[in-house]
């Protein structure tokens, strides 16, 4: 956890974009998940 | 397999594993300068190694975004129209590619160079694992994009195979081609906005033929081509890459 944190510290300008659409599609997969169990 | 032998699939093969090689050049910049950190003997072996097992990474995520998109059931609707999870996914994709490529193209052309410091000593597993992740976290553009241009798994699979094996190989030619012509790379970064703007259509449930696409990036290539053989004589103007070595 920390060498993952050092290494997003170390390159956070260039990544931050990627990290926010990885997780935006992963709340949308998780909303998606929910949202058909909830249905069915 | 039969797809193979249709030219239509041909042409997305070759446009998309292009577009894959050409994007790929910033990513391998960012390889080259983390795995400088290690020892000579040990830099080419980590390259390969964090290659090798990101190319496991993209196909994988390939695999899970393409399995998304095939969940068409309606989730909510606007006026009228009924939006799944995949439309809600090309729209945000195409989003990001419309912003990311955008962003791009102006720090390529007007952003600051940030360096690098390159002295601190590494292992060989936090190099490969750096180069694995940070490919990953780079290559959700290139997977939207093969994600736009075909609906085939199987082309969007063999483009991304294409493009790794030939940065593993020829790495270093291609940068230096591209730095010798650098308006490949815009031109690139330019398709990324078109293919952006093609997922949201898309999203909207306006369906575009991928040989549009294919025509407008062969056509922006061929001009492309004869104004490199007309400005041979001149200087390439100078990119800003994202990160350079100190």
């Amino acid at each position: 956890m920390r060498k993952l944190r050092e290494l997003y510290e170390q390159y956070k300008e260039y990544v931050r974009v990627d990290l926010i659409m990885y997780a935006v599609l992963i709340l949308l997969i998780i909303g998606y998940v929910i949202i058909s169990s909830l249905t069915s | 397999m039969e797809i193979l032998l249709e030219p239509s699939a041909w042409i997305a093969l070759l446009t998309l594993t292009f577009l894959e090689i050409v994007l790929g050049i910033d990513n391998i910049i960012f390889i080259s300068i983390v795995s400088n950190k290690l020892p000579i003997d040990q830099q080419q072996k980590a390259r390969n190694w964090g290659l090798i097992l990101a190319l496991v990474m993209r196909i994988g995520m390939l695999l899970a975004i393409t399995w998304i998109i095939k969940f068409k059931e309606p989730l909510f609707t606007i006026f009228e129209t009924g939006f799944s999870i995949r439309d809600i996914i090309l729209a945000v994709g195409g989003l990001f590619l419309l912003y990311k490529s955008t962003i791009e193209i102006h720090q390529k052309v007007e952003g600051e160079v940030h360096k690098q410091e390159t002295s601190k000593k590494v292992s060989l597993q936090s190099v490969i694992l750096q180069i694995i992740m940070l490919d990953i976290i780079f290559s959700f553009d290139s997977i939207l994009t093969a994600v736009g241009l075909t609906e085939e798994l199987l082309l969007m699979v063999i483009a991304v195979v294409i493009s790794i094996l030939v940065m593993m190989k020829y790495s270093k030619a291609i940068s230096e081609f591209i730095g010798q012509h650098p308006s490949l790379e815009i031109l690139a970064l330019s398709f990324l906005i078109l293919i952006g703007f093609m997922l949201m259509i898309e999203a909207l449930h306006y369906h575009v033929p991928k040989g549009y696409i294919y025509f407008a990036v062969f056509f922006s290539l061929m001009v492309e081509l004869i104004n490199m053989k007309v400005r041979k004589t001149r200087k390439p103007v100078k990119l800003h890459k994202r990160m350079e070595e100190k």
